[in-house]
């Protein structure tokens, strides 16, 4: 495609000589890389190549050349002739390079979620809105002015540490369990210990074994029964038929007590326990005694033993090992075998003994229990899950044993509660989560279906895919043209659709900034609340998520029978219909529908005390026909503070003197007459019929003498130049899905974005059709 | 097994802050006399020319108007009169270089250099808690300015280098909890954080394997921030300072109000300096064209800051900025009294710092930058004579004013930008 991009340069290259000799005539003199005027130097384009390689430079120079405004007339006279020859050169030069399909997917560099998108992705993952990124430092948009803009995307310590410190708190509303995996709530908790852990999961295998076990047992409570059962047995000539009458005597169960009478009997006597009471153990060996005697020496041990299991911290070496042996005998009378169990409880309860038994040796030996690769095939399937939910595509079976192993290693020594929470962190502060991932072979390739996915969900919701994205995706099915028409039309639908109007409406036409404003007087307008400036914001981002989500026509921006406002937009604007909650009223009014009559961006293209033409005029011509004007010189008078200064001086008068100023005529012709139209509407967007003294001028007269009058003329004029707003809008919303600056190879989707518009009756989702089908949408570098 | 008990101590990550005060850490310490902290303050849309600079040279210094609120402290400051970059440096170019002097690049992706607080943070940076502190008032923008600069570079003084600029904490109680995470409850316990550390560290790694050349340098960063966070966590560990009375935890939020915040900001400032979390500050006042108003002071109206440097010698409007630089100066003054006041064994927290005060512009109504306002106030731990005014010969370069900072905090450079020499 490159090819076939310079057989058309080279095609427009017999114009070539004339384009060199006419620079050299009139322009290098001045834009070459010693001087360098205004910051341009036209020697770059050297070769054919050069003239995509500085793309906007070029666009710059032809439309510098062609709206006459260089050369300077002073500086180089050009004929009209050589201008001709030279505007037709630069005009078919760009003509063909925005006409040719070049198929260049750009740089797609990794894209850092913005902080909305953040904040969405962790929503995606835990359920839980948590808002974290309202502690990250703010940062600002590229050069299109998005958020999303992958070009001056950076990774500080500072930004490093929120995340950190962002995905600590999401581990605090995350809990661990080795059947349920990981479950996210509302409330932050503090994680279990270890010892807790242990204690609890031992808890629950004696709620197991309840049906073993005597109510309200206790080793401490049951030695003393045990001990007088077992000598009753011994007393009454060891008869196997007695055991089960004893056993319901004593109210124990057979198996202990047969446990107990074997080790009772088996016992050496010996304690090697240095203390009196463990001592005289011996003497309950196996003999017969009188039950009073019996109960006497059982009294005795188990008074002793009790003291030293309190002690045992105190006890040392041998001593406290010896003990531990000794205890353990005694615990494991009252200790069932696995088929004691298993004969004793029903296959269910069973299972689950099995299972805590299991977890409860993972959770004291973790990568070390004996049970780890059962245990292992649990824990895979929780943290593939979570990894897939967090990174957004589906992770190499190879990555979901390491992060599991690293789980399981860290449960040893933290306990599974912590190293549940420490994976939780480590997966959050990944950049897989903080980035958006593409894996790159070094090569231009389509993006894998879950690419896809991942780039249509941030682009039209800027959130995360949901499942049926993924489904689509994990069966490669996505990428097939009419299933991705249809998933585009369900998710335009869908309300999520509102990021578009949040997020990319809000800042291409910079209604956005009424939030923040505070250039509005609050002495004259004391009714511009931070209620009222966010009710402005959501009438301006309502009217376009409609748009949006009934894939409306987008000259509807422009103009429109209808808006949407609430109680106190209702009172502002003057209508009679509304209700207190956003609704959609009908506008009898011809002057207020569209963008242009909206009192958000009326406000924001405002002074203090006044409304301003200028401010108003450069935002139509930025905003909505994409047509920035040059920046005022410096030192230029600064407009008064309100409209009418004295009788008959309205500020239009005095603007009218300003463009007598042949330094400011060139820009103010183009600025003042798209500004002066909306002076009915005051410097808070309410309608006005004159000024406080004065009465009001809303005609603007163009360049080429025609008169655009009041809010009405405005908004036709703006929809017969609606082929600039289409293509405007359509470079916008490309560099927003797209995430980067528009490069030459890009105004070709422009193109036939605009075509399709035009074709669509100007429906919204013809233009995002056109993206989603586009090659840079498709591809990865 | 290992017993956990995070009702004891708050430590790790988010553990305590512990930074030493001045006498017990440094008192005697290899620094002892080099321990210099440096401080870069800007303020945005110039100054009225008329009213800024001293009369006299030398120590026949006269403060002018605009500056008169440095009074109480003059002794220990110096006005530098006819320093200037070579190079744009009107409102937007003006602040992305006002620290580095480079030519702003024009287009889409950042074009402008390293700056002088971040070359002092790799020298001086290199054993404090944190190398650097950025703080601001205001939030960046986004998309170009006319002219087809990137709003952003009308956003920074601090840049790491040509594509990136250093975020800066805006709100109080974030910066504070940034420099004394004792303030907070620690999430993390120390082993806790060093494991979710060699995790992510690994998982960085992992990660370079599977993206494109042009990425690299961005998965570098990442990697680097997790090893600058190891770095402090040890530094942390042995960490064991207690924070003066003096300092208090900031209320959440953003205040309202410009005089509240500046003196939040500025009290976290300090009070970085006097523990010595970090030896190297910046802060801004305010961002190119900035649309601040300072109606609260007496005798001002109520357009925005940026509008009054763009005052056409309306004598009013010149008044107002006037009012409004002199505003800005005083807070300057007020922060250097506090700095003065704290003791450093014989001498004081403003004795061993230098503290650059200034703007990018000149005067805003013409973006005339053929001169900035400069102040530096501190003795740069003895070897800097102050009370003076430095009247240099037209056309220096502001670059000799930075190197020389670099220089008398100890920084081993010799050249910075178009610097000629050095000069203090």
């Amino acid at each position: 495609m490159r090819i076939l991009l310079l057989f058309f340069l080279f095609c427009v290259s017999s114009y070539g000589n004339d384009f060199l000799s006419l620079t050299k005539k009139h322009c290098i003199e001045c834009h070459n890389p010693k001087k360098e005027k205004g910051d341009v130097d036209l020697t770059l384009f050297k070769s054919q190549k050069d003239f995509y390689r500085y793309y906007d430079l070029l666009k710059d120079f032809y439309t510098q050349v062609e709206s006459g405004e260089m050369p300077p007339e002073e500086d180089s006279k050009m004929t009209a002739e050589e201008r001709k020859t030279l505007v037709d050169y630069l005009g078919s030069v760009i003509n063909k390079l925005e006409s040719s399909d070049s198929q260049i997917a750009g740089v797609t560099r990794l894209r850092r979620l913005t902080s909305y998108e953040y904040d969405n992705s962790v929503k995606h993952v835990t359920g839980l809105d948590l808002k974290l990124s309202k502690d990250f430092p703010s940062s600002g948009g590229g050069s299109e002015g998005f958020q999303n803009d992958s070009t001056i995307m950076s990774v500080s310590p500072l930004l490093f540490e929120n995340y950190l410190t962002a995905a600590e708190t999401i581990s605090t509303h995350s809990t661990f369990d080795l059947q349920k995996g990981f479950i996210f709530s509302q409330n932050p908790t503090q994680p279990e210990t270890k010892a807790e852990t242990i204690k609890k999961t031992k808890a629950k295998m004696d709620k197991v074994l309840a049906s073993l076990y005597p109510k309200n047992f206790s080793v401490k409570r049951f030695l003393p029964k045990v001990m007088e059962a077992a000598n009753e047995f011994n007393l009454n000539g060891r008869r196997s038929s007695s055991i089960k009458v004893l056993a319901k005597k004593y109210k124990l169960s057979e198996h202990i007590l047969k446990r107990a009478i074997v080790y009772f009997a088996s016992t050496t006597g010996k304690t090697i326990m240095e203390r009196d009471g463990l001592r005289s153990w011996h003497l309950l060996r196996n003999e017969k005694y009188d039950p009073e005697k019996a109960k006497e020496y059982s009294k005795v041990f188990i008074e002793a033993w009790a003291d030293c299991l309190e002690t045992i911290p105190t006890l040392e070496g041998i001593k406290k090992r010896n003990f531990q042996v000794f205890e353990n005998n005694i615990n494991s009378i009252f200790t069932f075998t696995d088929q004691e169990i298993a004969s004793s409880i029903d296959d269910k309860a069973y299972g689950k003994y099995q299972q805590l038994k299991m977890s409860l040796d993972f959770y004291v030996n973790g990568m070390q229990s004996k049970f780890k690769s059962h245990i292992a095939r649990q824990l895979i399937p929780h943290v593939r899950n979570l990894m897939f939910k967090a990174f957004r595509k589906p992770s190499s079976e190879k990555e979901v044993l390491l992060m599991t192993k690293d789980l399981m290693n860290t449960t040893k020594q933290f306990g599974i509660s912590v190293a549940a929470r420490i994976f939780i962190v480590r997966t959050f502060a990944s950049m897989k989560f903080t980035y958006r991932h593409e894996n790159k072979i070094g090569k231009p390739t389509r993006v894998t279906d879950y690419e896809l996915a991942n780039r249509l969900s941030y682009f039209l919701w800027a959130s995360p895919p949901d499942e049926e994205l993924l489904k689509l995706a994990e069966e490669k099915k996505l990428s097939e043209p009419k299933i991705l028409e249809d998933q585009v039309k369900r998710m335009l639908k869908n309300r999520k659709s509102s990021g578009l109007a949040k997020y990319f409406a809000a800042h291409w036409l910079k209604f956005n900034d009424i939030l923040y404003h505070e250039g509005v007087s609050l002495e004259k307008f004391p009714m511009f609340t931070k209620e009222l400036a966010r009710d402005m914001w959501l009438e301006s981002a309502i009217c376009f998520e409609y748009i949006v989500k009934s894939d409306r026509s987008v000259l509807e921006i422009i103009d429109s029978d209808y808006t949407f406002v609430n109680g106190r937009l209702r009172d502002l604007y003057g209508l009679e219909d509304g209700i207190m909650k956003f609704t959609k009223v009908k506008l009898k009014d011809k002057n207020r529908g569209g963008i242009t009559g909206q009192a958000s961006v009326l406000t924001l293209t405002s002074a203090a005390l006044r409304t301003s033409p200028i401010l108003r005029g450069n935002w139509v011509n930025q905003a909505l026909l994409g047509t920035p004007t040059p920046p005022a010189p410096a030192n230029v008078e600064p407009l008064p503070d309100e409209e009418v200064v004295s009788k008959n001086l309205t500020l239009k008068k005095q603007l009218e003197a300003h463009r007598n100023n042949p330094q400011c005529k060139g820009c103010h012709q183009k600025i003042d007459p798209l500004g002066f139209p909306l002076e009915h509407f005051d410097p808070i967007g309410r309608w006005r019929n004159k000024y406080e003294k004065a009465p009001i001028d809303a005609h603007g007269e163009t360049i080429d003498g025609k008169t655009i009058d009041g809010p009405q003329g405005l908004k036709k004029y703006l929809l017969k130049n609606k082929e600039n707003f289409l293509k405007h809008m359509s470079r916008k919303l490309l560099a927003y899905a797209l995430g980067r600056s528009i490069e030459y190879y890009d105004f070709y989707v422009i193109n036939q974005m605009v075509a399709s518009l035009k074709k669509e009756d100007y429906r919204f989702s013809s233009m995002v059709f056109q993206i989603v089908n586009s090659y840079q949408f498709q591809h990865k570098n | 097994m290992e017993k956990i008990n995070r009702r004891t101590v708050l430590r790790g990550l988010g553990g305590i802050s512990l930074g030493l005060p001045w006498l017990e850490a440094m008192g005697q310490s290899r620094f002892s006399n080099k321990n210099i902290r440096l401080g870069f303050l800007q303020f945005p849309s110039g100054v009225a020319e008329h009213f800024w600079t001293p009369k006299g040279e030398g120590s026949k210094m006269e403060l002018s108007k605009s500056l008169s609120p440095l009074a109480p402290i003059v002794h220990k400051v110096n006005v530098h009169t006819g320093l200037k970059h070579n190079t744009v440096c009107n409102h937007v170019p003006g602040i992305g270089n006002f620290l580095s002097g480079c030519k702003i690049k024009k287009g889409d992706k950042f074009g402008a250099a390293k700056t002088a607080d971040q070359v002092a943070a790799d020298y001086l940076g290199k054993d404090t808690y944190l190398p650097s502190l950025e703080l601001t008032l205001t939030a960046p923008r986004s998309g170009k300015i006319d002219e087809g600069y990137l709003w952003a570079y009308g956003d920074y003084i601090s840049w790491y280098n040509e594509t990136t600029p250093v975020p800066r904490e805006r709100v109080p109680e974030n910066a504070y909890k940034r420099l004394f995470k004792g303030a907070k409850k620690s999430i993390s316990t120390h082993s806790e954080s060093k494991s979710i550390l060699d995790f992510v560290r690994d998982d960085t790694l992992r990660l370079k394997r599977s993206i494109g050349r042009e990425d690299l340098q961005l998965v570098d960063q990442y990697f680097t921030n997790v090893r600058f966070l190891e770095k402090r966590l040890e530094k942390l560990r042995k960490d064991n300072m207690t924070l003066p009375r003096s300092a208090k935890t900031p209320p959440k939020g953003i205040p309202n109000d410009f005089q509240t915040h500046a003196d939040l900001m500025l009290d976290i400032m300090v009070l970085a300096m006097q523990t010595n979390r970090t030896k190297v500050v910046s802060f801004m006042f305010g961002k190119a064209n900035s649309n601040q108003r300072f109606s609260f002071l007496p005798g001002v109206g109520n357009d925005m800051h940026h509008s009054y440097s763009h005052h056409n010698n309306n004598p009013e409007r010149i008044k107002c900025l006037e009012l409004i630089t002199r505003y800005h100066v005083s807070l300057y003054s007020k922060m250097l009294l506090k700095m003065d006041a704290i003791k450093e064994g014989d001498s004081t927290l403003l004795d061993n710092s230098l503290m650059l005060f200034g703007c990018g512009l000149w005067e805003g109504d013409r973006h005339s930058w053929n001169q900035k306002p400069l102040v530096v106030a501190g003795k740069g731990g003895g070897s800097v004579k102050t009370g003076l005014h430095h009247v240099h010969a037209q056309g220096t370069p502001m670059n000799n004013l930075l190197l020389g900072m670099l220089k008398t905090a100890g920084c081993p450079v010799n050249k910075f930008g178009d610097s000629q020499r050095a000069l203090i």
